[in-house]
């Protein structure tokens, strides 16, 4: 077999980039769904795709797959675009919609179809079943299942050809909370074994606790991107002291750019270089006792999110008048 | 290779068998054919409304028996017209059964799942014509075969039935049953849509029988596939090579072609 050069438009592919996505950009009509999206995914990361619906979380997912073609840009996944794959469901194994399944078959049936199709051993169905814990309702049909078993089966079809890279779009959705805990300790240990893995989902707190990479989408465009750990960091530090006038005097002083905390606390801007070490020196120095300092951390990823999806200053606030 | 490992969360004991490390892509070579064959021939016969069908199939063709069987003075009593009968009824609802083969992905939605699977989209296409075409032949030979056991058991029982027999009949039949199984598929590879594919197929077989009557017999002998096709049915090939060619372009070639390009074109939301 003729073995392909893996440059493309003068793109030269990194080693260990396992999913790239170039300037991707797709219209519907005067509807700009995704607006020049670029990143890389490496083994051995989980990076979260977090954005409110219809941000263009899953026009990107499935121009990556080549369900949708892209309007400009292009993606390729173990170096190769999508469906240059010789036997894509070898590589990446996908999960775009749970409910997108035939309804008159079984669970065991379907899994059996995509056994066929990547050329594996029946054995493997059995095995995807346990790995997902679906073996007991295997022989239902799927239209008696509920969108958590959707998922599991979802997810066991992925799996199906051995793949390196998972592509899943809101795979936690319909699941219980012992669900999503297990999901969660599958992906986190498929990734430290040497897999990619994207996946999409408006709920922050799933993202937060599952991925260890983070894009965020907003009408299309990448608003963030980056370590998740840089991410929350860049959400600042929260330092509270028994005399808040003096506080504020400090950081002033020390050129902290800093901004109301909660309860009478400051929010200290990391981005300019404000590290825990910096501030604590320069209070210890100043004299004056901190009682906190600590990331804004738990919360700053929702902060994050709600400020970058934000519509922006001039829309108008919601009118508590007209709330119910 | 597989490294098994067990993770226990929460009372969910699972193993699992995921690639140890990252493969590269050069070592898979392409889905061959036939597992796409296979694939296809297991979604096509593998749902609880295909094997309702393949069961009315039968039932229809055994129906199609009972007329020669039923009136002895109307009918021809030959072999031959027994198994015309035979192929009537076997495909008043076969291409139904292909129809949904086609449509199924669309209508289910399991064209996400299958193009990634396999995303040159005319690979699949091909493979769902090739499994079409391949339940339409043991179709054909299952209704010979009952044919057979009709006539023979008629005969024991005194019916006297001319068993003369030529190639041009039988090949007839099969090409019939073939033919009549590509409208079929051709619909449901155009439209995509179950319900569309069945409507258009019935309301269009009723408006092209129209042409059967005296006025309009010179459009319908050339478009209309009752009449092109019951020639192939009986083996009256010569003089209507070009009739039977022309309604076959018109009803399977075309539509079939364009259902390809669209297959290959559409977004898969």
């Amino acid at each position: 077999m003729a073995v392909r050069p893996m440059r493309r438009r003068g793109t030269a592919r990194q080693p260990g980039e396992m999913i790239t996505a170039t300037s991707l950009s797709k219209h519907y009509g005067p509807l700009t769904a995704v607006d020049d999206v670029s990143f890389t995914c490496r083994p051995g990361t989980i990076t979260g795709f977090l954005g409110p619906n219809g941000a263009g979380k899953t026009t990107t997912l499935r121009m990556i797959t080549g369900l949708a073609r892209p309007d400009a840009g292009h993606a390729t996944v173990a170096g190769r675009p999508f469906t240059e794959l010789p036997s894509p469901a070898r590589v990446a194994g996908t999960l775009l919609d749970a409910s997108a399944m035939h309804a008159g078959r079984t669970g065991r049936a379907i899994l059996r179809i995509a056994a066929a199709m990547t050329g594996m051993p029946a054995a493997r169905v059995e095995e995807v079943l346990a790995a997902v814990g679906m073996t007991g309702d295997a022989r239902r049909r799927v239209g008696t299942y509920s969108l958590g078993m959707r998922q599991r089966l979802g997810l066991a079809q992925a799996l199906i050809g051995h793949p390196s890279v998972l592509i899943l779009d809101e795979p936690a959705t319909g699941l219980d909370p012992q669900g999503i805990a297990w999901i969660r300790s599958f992906l986190r240990n498929f990734a430290d074994r040497g897999g990619t893995v994207l996946l999409s989902s408006h709920l922050l707190a799933e993202v937060q606790a599952t991925a260890d990479h983070l894009i965020v989408i907003s009408a299309g465009k990448i608003v963030a991107a980056g370590a998740m750990a840089d991410l929350l960091a860049a959400s600042g530090l929260i330092v509270r002291a028994a005399d808040p006038a003096a506080l504020t005097r400090l950081l002033t002083a020390g050129s902290i750019p800093f901004t109301p905390g909660p309860d009478g606390a400051l929010r200290a801007d990391t981005r300019t270089g404000a590290s825990p070490d910096r501030i604590a020196a320069l209070a210890m120095a100043a004299g004056l006792p901190l009682t906190e300092l600590r990331p804004a951390g738990d919360t700053g990823l929702e902060e994050l999110f709600l400020s970058l999806t934000d519509p922006g200053p001039d829309a108008a606030p919601p009118n508590p008048k007209e709330t119910r | 290779m597989t490294t098994p490992v067990t993770v226990r969360t929460e009372g969910h004991p699972m193993t699992l068998p995921v690639a140890a490390r990252p493969a590269p892509t050069a070592q898979f070579s392409a889905n061959p054919f036939d597992r796409l064959v296979r694939a296809e021939w297991r979604k096509a016969t593998g749902t609880r409304a295909a094997r309702w069908l393949l069961a009315a199939v039968a039932l229809t063709t055994i129906g199609g028996l009972e007329i020669p069987l039923l009136f002895p003075h109307d009918v021809t009593q030959t072999r031959a017209s027994y198994l015309a009968w035979a192929g009537l009824g076997l495909t008043r609802l076969l291409p139904i059964v292909l129809m949904l083969a086609m449509t199924a992905e669309w209508s289910q939605r399991t064209a996400m799942t299958t193009f990634t699977q396999e995303p040159r989209r005319g690979r699949v296409l091909a493979a769902k014509i090739a499994t079409g075409m391949g339940i339409s032949l043991a179709g054909a030979v299952c209704a010979f075969g009952v044919t057979e056991l009709v006539v023979t058991g008629a005969q024991l029982a005194g019916r006297h039935i001319a068993v003369g027999w030529n190639w041009p009949q039988l090949g007839g039949f099969a090409v019939f049953v073939l033919l009549t199984s590509a409208i079929g598929i051709a619909f449901g590879a155009l439209l995509h849509n179950t319900a569309v594919a069945i409507v258009t197929y019935f309301v269009l077989g009723g408006a092209l029988s129209l042409l059967m009557i005296p006025g309009l017999q010179a459009t319908g002998n050339w478009v209309n596939t009752s009449q092109t096709y019951g020639w192939v049915l009986y083996g009256q090939w010569a003089g209507h090579g070009a009739q039977i060619a022309t309604s076959t372009l018109l009803w399977v070639v075309l539509p079939l072609a364009a259902g390809i390009a669209r297959t290959r074109r559409r977004e898969v939301r």
